[in-house]
C-alpha cells in the first residue's frame, strides 16, 4: 500500500516490525526480499512517484573538495537513483574483498565467496540474468566470433552486463504495493533517526512534509537506506543524544567517501582489422535478449606484482575511416590516425608479411575509451554537515571528494598498460592524449557512485557498521547501501549493493523471527 | 641489399658479435671481419616489407628523429633494430633472407609491447622497434 504522508493528519504515529529508510535500489530490495517473510514493513521515501524540483532541491549541498554535484548525481523520489542509472551490471572482483598491504585501509569483514550466494539473485532482480561475467567462450560461442587472448599478462577481459536498466521504482512498484505487509509511505523526510538515552537503541523515527506536518514512525529494527551521500547525512543530523551523531563514536561517519573517477578523452586508440575485433569489444552485443560487452581490467596477478589499485576500460567506435576515406578536416586528429594506421598496417596484420592489403583497407577505425577506476579508501575524503540549511531546517551536506597520488599514478599506469595490450595483440595504437599527466585532469568526474562513508569493519574504530550491516553498539539500526562498501572496485556498486542488501535482508529474517 | 660471400659489413659485424656468433663464421669472413667493408647508407632490403604506407611512416619517423637528432644514421638505426632483432631471435642472423627478417621483426614488435619495451611519439605510444623502423623510412625517404 502506498500512502502519501502529506495526507495524513498531523502527529501520525506508524506502528510496524521493519523501517525501511529510503525507497531506493536497497530499500525496494530490501522491502521485496522480506515481502513474504511477515514482518510489517514501512519503506519511508522522501520523494514522490516522479521528480518533484522542490524535493530535489532537498539534495543540495556544498562543496568544498573535488567539483561535484550532490544534485545531478543521485534522484530523490520513488526508485531513487536508480531512475537514471546507465544499467552497467558487473560483480567486485575478488582482489577487491582482500586485504591489500598496499591500499591503506582495505579489506572487506566478508569474502567474495559470502556474498556470492547473493550476486546471482541479484542478477535477477536487475534484469541480466543468467549473468556470464568472466564466461569468454560463452560469449565466443554466441556470438559466433573468436575473441583474442590477453598477451601481456597485464590485462584480463570480463563482459559488463547492461541491465535494461531496471528503474526498481517502477519495475516493483506493483509488487510492493499489492503486498499486505508492506507501507510505503511517501513525500515523507526523515529529519532525525531518534534514539534512547543510553543512545544505544532507536526509538523512532521522525519524518517532516514539505507541507509542515510531522510524523513519527515506530519499529522494532530500522535500516538507513538513502544513498551513500545521504546515509552519513542522517547519522550524523542524528545528534541530539550522541553529539557526534548516530553510530559515530569513533568519528568514522562520513568518511571515506569514494567515487570511481571517470576519465575520458585521455587517449585514443586507432585499430584496424575489425575482424580481429569482435564486434562485442567494440560495442554492446544482445545475446537472448541480455547485452554484454568487453571491458578490460588488470590481471589480480598485475595488481599485487605492481600494487595498483583496480580500474575498468571500454571502448566504443568514435569513427569509421574505413567508411569515411577522405580526412576529416573538422577533425583535426583525423590525419594523424590515418597516418598510424597506414604506416602501422603490417604490424596491425594477423600474418607476418601481408603485402596484400591496399591502403584503403588499412583504414580502420578510431576507438574512443572511457576509464573508470578504484580510488584507495581516505579518510580525508569525507561527507560532513554544512552551516547551511536546507527547507527543512536540517543542516546541508558538506563533501569533499578527494583523490590521491597513488590513484592517480594507478589510472595511469593501467591506461599506458591498454596501449601495451593492443599493441602486443596487434589490433591498434594508442595515442594518449592526456596533456598532464602529473595531474588530475580538470574537471574529474565521478560516475554517481556513492561509497564507503558508513564503512564496513568488524572493528568499531575503523567502521561504521558490522559484517552485517549493523551499526556498530546500536542493536537495531541498520545501513543499506553502497556506503557499507570499504573499498569500491571498479565495476559499477549497483549488483553488489543489491547483493549485500539481499543478505541483510536474510539476516533480518533470523534475527526477527 | 647483400654483403657478399666474403665480405662482411661493420654493422652485421656487431650484430652477430652481439648474437655471439662470430665463432660460427667461416675464416673468411672472420678475416673480412677484421677489415671491416665499408658502411652502406642504404636501407636494409627487408625495410618495405614492414612498411604500409611509407609516406605516413615517413612522417612519424620524423617526429622521432626530431627529438633525437643524434640518431639520423641510417646505419645506426638498422643496426640496433638488427641488434634487437638478433638479441630476440638469434636464428633470425641471416639478414639477406628478407621475409624471415621481417617476419621476426613483426614478432619483435609485439613482443616490445608485450614486455613494455615501448617509447612515446608525439603522443603515439610505440614499440621501440617500431618507432625505429618508422625512423629509419624517414631517413630512407
Amino acid at each position: 500500500m502506498f500512502i502519501d504522508a502529506r495526507n495524513l493528519p498531523d502527529q501520525t504515529i506508524l506502528e510496524t516490525d521493519l523501517a525501511i529508510i529510503g525507497g531506493g535500489v536497497a530499500g525496494i530490495t530490501l522491502a521485496r526480499a522480506l515481502a513474504d517473510s511477515g514482518i510489517r514493513i514501512c519503506l519511508v521515501e522522501a520523494g514522490g512517484l516522479e521528480l518533484d524540483p522542490e524535493v530535489q532541491a532537498l539534495y543540495e549541498g556544498e562543496n568544498v573538495g573535488i567539483d561535484y554535484s550532490t544534485t545531478a548525481t543521485r534522484l530523490r523520489y520513488f526508485g531513487g537513483s536508480s531512475n537514471h542509472w546507465g544499467g552497467y551490471t558487473r560483480p567486485l572482483d575478488p582482489i577487491d574483498f582482500e586485504q591489500r598491504d598496499w591500499v591503506p585501509h582495505s579489506g572487506w569483514p566478508l569474502s567474495m565467496e559470502e556474498l556470492l550466494p547473493w550476486y546471482k539473485p541479484a542478477t535477477e532482480l536487475t534484469q541480466i540474468a543468467p549473468a556470464h561475467f568472466d564466461d569468454a567462450p560463452y560469449w565466443e560461442q554466441e556470438t559466433g566470433a573468436t575473441l583474442p587472448r590477453p598477451a601481456t599478462g597485464r590485462m584480463r577481459f570480463q563482459f559488463v552486463h547492461f541491465s535494461p536498466p531496471t528503474r526498481f521504482g517502477t519495475e516493483y512498484r506493483e509488487e510492493l504495493d499489492a503486498a499486505p505487509d508492506i507501507q510505503v509511505l511517501l513525500n515523507a523526510n526523515v529529519t532525525r533517526i531518534a534514539a534512547a538515552e543510553n543512545g544505544r537503541t532507536v526509538n523512532r523515527l521522525d519524518i517532516r512534509t514539505l507541507n509542515n506536518l510531522t510524523h513519527h514512525v515506530r519499529a522494532r529494527r530500522y535500516v538507513v537506506a538513502v544513498g551513500g551521500l545521504e546515509n552519513a547525512r542522517l547519522l550524523l543530523l542524528s545528534n541530539d543524544v550522541v553529539k557526534a551523531g548516530l553510530g559515530n563514536h569513533n568519528d568514522q561517519v562520513g568518511r571515506y567517501f569514494m567515487e570511481h573517477p571517470h576519465l575520458a578523452g585521455f587517449a585514443e586508440i586507432v585499430a584496424g582489422d575489425m575482424d580481429r575485433m569482435p564486434k562485442i569489444m567494440r560495442e554492446r552485443v544482445r545475446v537472448q535478449g541480455r547485452s554484454a560487452k568487453v571491458a578490460f581490467n588488470p590481471a589480480a596477478d598485475f595488481l599485487r606484482e605492481e600494487r595498483l589499485l583496480n580500474a575498468t576500460f571500454m571502448m566504443g567506435v568514435a569513427r569509421n575511416y574505413a567508411a569515411q576515406p577522405t580526412p576529416d578536416q573538422e577533425e583535426p586528429r583525423s590525419t594523424a590516425h590515418r597516418d598510424m594506421l597506414l604506416a602501422a598496417r603490417r604490424f596491425l596484420s594477423d600474418s607476418d608479411i601481408d603485402s596484400t592489403t591496399d591502403a584503403a583497407d588499412a583504414l580502420g577505425v578510431w576507438l574512443g575509451i572511457g576509464g573508470s577506476s578504484e580510488q584507495a579508501p581516505n579518510p580525508d575524503s569525507r561527507v560532513s554537515l554544512s552551516d547551511s540549511r536546507d527547507a527543512l531546517d536540517l543542516p546541508r551536506l558538506k563533501l569533499d571528494w578527494r583523490l590521491t597520488e597513488q590513484d592517480r599514478v594507478s589510472f595511469y599506469t593501467h591506461m599506458r598498460s591498454l596501449a601495451l595490450e593492443f599493441g602486443a595483440l596487434g589490433l591498434g595504437r594508442m595515442l594518449e592524449t592526456i596533456a598532464d599527466k602529473d595531474n588530475w585532469p580538470q574537471p574529474v568526474a565521478g560516475g554517481s557512485h556513492h561509497m564507503g562513508t558508513t564503512r564496513m569493519s568488524d572493528d568499531p574504530k575503523h567502521g561504521v557498521v558490522d559484517r552485517n550491516c549493523k551499526v556498530h553498539d546500536i542493536e537495531n539500526l541498520y545501513v543499506a547501501g553502497s556506503s557499507t562498501f570499504p573499498t569500491s572496485g571498479s565495476a559499477n556498486p549497483t549488483l553488489t549493493l543489491v547483493a549485500l542488501t539481499l543478505r541483510l535482508a536474510e539476516h533480518l529474517k533470523e534475527q526477527m523471527r | 641489399m647483400s654483403a657478399g660471400k666474403a665480405v662482411i659489413s661493420r654493422r652485421r659485424f656487431l650484430i652477430m658479435a652481439a648474437a655471439g656468433l662470430l665463432a660460427a663464421c667461416s675464416r673468411s669472413d672472420d678475416q673480412a671481419a677484421t677489415g671491416l667493408a665499408e658502411e652502406s647508407a642504404a636501407a636494409p632490403a627487408w625495410l618495405p616489407k614492414l612498411i604500409g604506407d611509407q609516406a605516413a611512416a615517413a612522417r612519424i619517423g620524423k617526429v622521432y628523429l626530431d627529438l633525437r637528432p643524434g640518431y639520423r644514421s641510417i646505419d645506426t638505426l638498422t643496426t640496433d633494430i638488427e641488434r634487437s632483432m638478433v638479441n630476440y631471435d638469434a636464428a633470425a642472423v641471416d639478414l639477406d633472407d628478407t621475409d624471415r627478417v621481417a617476419s621476426v621483426l613483426h614478432r619483435l614488435v609485439r613482443h616490445e609491447y608485450a614486455v613494455a619495451d615501448v617509447t612515446s611519439v608525439d603522443g603515439w605510444v610505440l614499440s621501440t622497434t617500431e618507432a625505429r623502423i618508422y625512423a629509419l623510412t624517414a631517413l630512407a625517404s
